[in-house]
């Protein structure tokens, strides 16, 4: 049988972990676009291109992983990652959470049929900054957002693997409706 | 070179040659340092730093994990001209330096322009 390629597209903001996990996912050499901030932002290297891992699912099912900069000049990049996505994660620094509406136009942005595509957000960072998971998820569901939320390390294989299987079965689970 | 030499050399860039449409210089995190154009606001010189950052990232990448080599330039060839990107060190920082011309530069002579103002901008560094 041959395998089918699918694409995952990890969102979020500026040093939420997207390039983490795909390093940590990645089953081959991530294609890692990161280059030296030069301003502060809270870390020393910022995502400017694409970042790419690959993940075997299933005998028949393998996911591209593509990583977008966080910053919406970058937005092009955006654009073309987006084209058929087949699921998305989001990820949110819990110390450095964006304001509802940039949240919202982020999500928006990459997710315009919000019965079609999985999304499942994974909260960063928590050991910094405490984070309330309801007031997310009602923020979500009020926009007409049905996403799990986990608080997660991106470095930790177990969590990052827990989003994946997390959108696979939500994916998996709307094909059969 | 200080920053006022290199405006002055930009300005000089863009008066030499007629078909040289834009000059600019960016961190390679997309932020602007120093641009010089003629297209107007047709484009958006933000928009210039952040797309020359990507396909240094992107051209950076593949020279390291297919050719196996280190990033020296990047070209994009249109049927409006030539988009030609170097990334150089200034001041201990890579930068990436970016041309675009119009359709009737020769390829030869847009390369031959950015590798002099690569040279030049680091005699003066």
């Amino acid at each position: 049988m041959d395998t089918v390629y699918r694409k995952l597209v990890v969102i979020g903001n500026v040093g939420a972990g997207k390039s983490t996990i795909i390093k940590t996912l990645s089953e081959i050499e991530p294609v890692d676009t990161d280059v030296e901030s030069s301003i502060d932002i809270g870390k020393e290297l910022t995502t400017v291109g694409i970042d790419y891992g690959r993940i075997t699912l299933a005998k028949d099912l393998a996911i591209g992983i593509y990583g977008v900069p966080g910053q919406k000049r970058y937005s092009f990049v955006w654009d073309m990652v987006k084209e058929n996505m087949w699921a998305c994660v989001l990820l949110l620094r819990s110390d450095e959470v964006p304001s509802d509406d940039e949240l919202l136009e982020l999500i928006q942005y990459f997710i315009d049929d919000k019965n079609e595509t999985p999304l499942v957000v994974g909260v960063t960072h928590t050991d910094k900054q405490s984070f309330d998971m309801k007031v997310l998820q009602q923020f979500l569901s009020k926009h007409g957002y049905v996403a799990p939320v986990f608080t997660i390390d991106p470095r930790e294989k177990e969590h990052s693997l827990l989003l994946l299987h997390t959108v696979a079965s939500i994916r998996e689970a709307s094909k059969a409706r | 070179m200080n920053n006022e030499e290199i405006i002055v050399f930009f300005d000089d860039l863009l008066e030499k040659h007629f078909h040289l449409k834009l000059v600019s210089l960016s961190t390679v995190d997309g932020f602007g340092v120093f641009q010089k154009s003629k297209l107007g606001d047709a484009v958006e010189l933000d928009r210039v730093s952040a797309i020359t950052s990507s396909l240094v990232s992107l051209s950076a990448a593949g020279s390291k994990q297919v050719v196996g080599g280190q990033f020296l330039s990047t070209t994009v060839e249109t049927d409006e001209g030539f988009l030609l990107i170097r990334k150089i060190l200034m001041n201990g920082k890579d930068h990436v330096l970016a041309f675009v011309t119009g359709k009737d530069m020769l390829l030869g002579e847009a390369n031959f322009i950015a590798n002099n103002s690569v040279k030049k901008l680091l005699n003066f560094n």
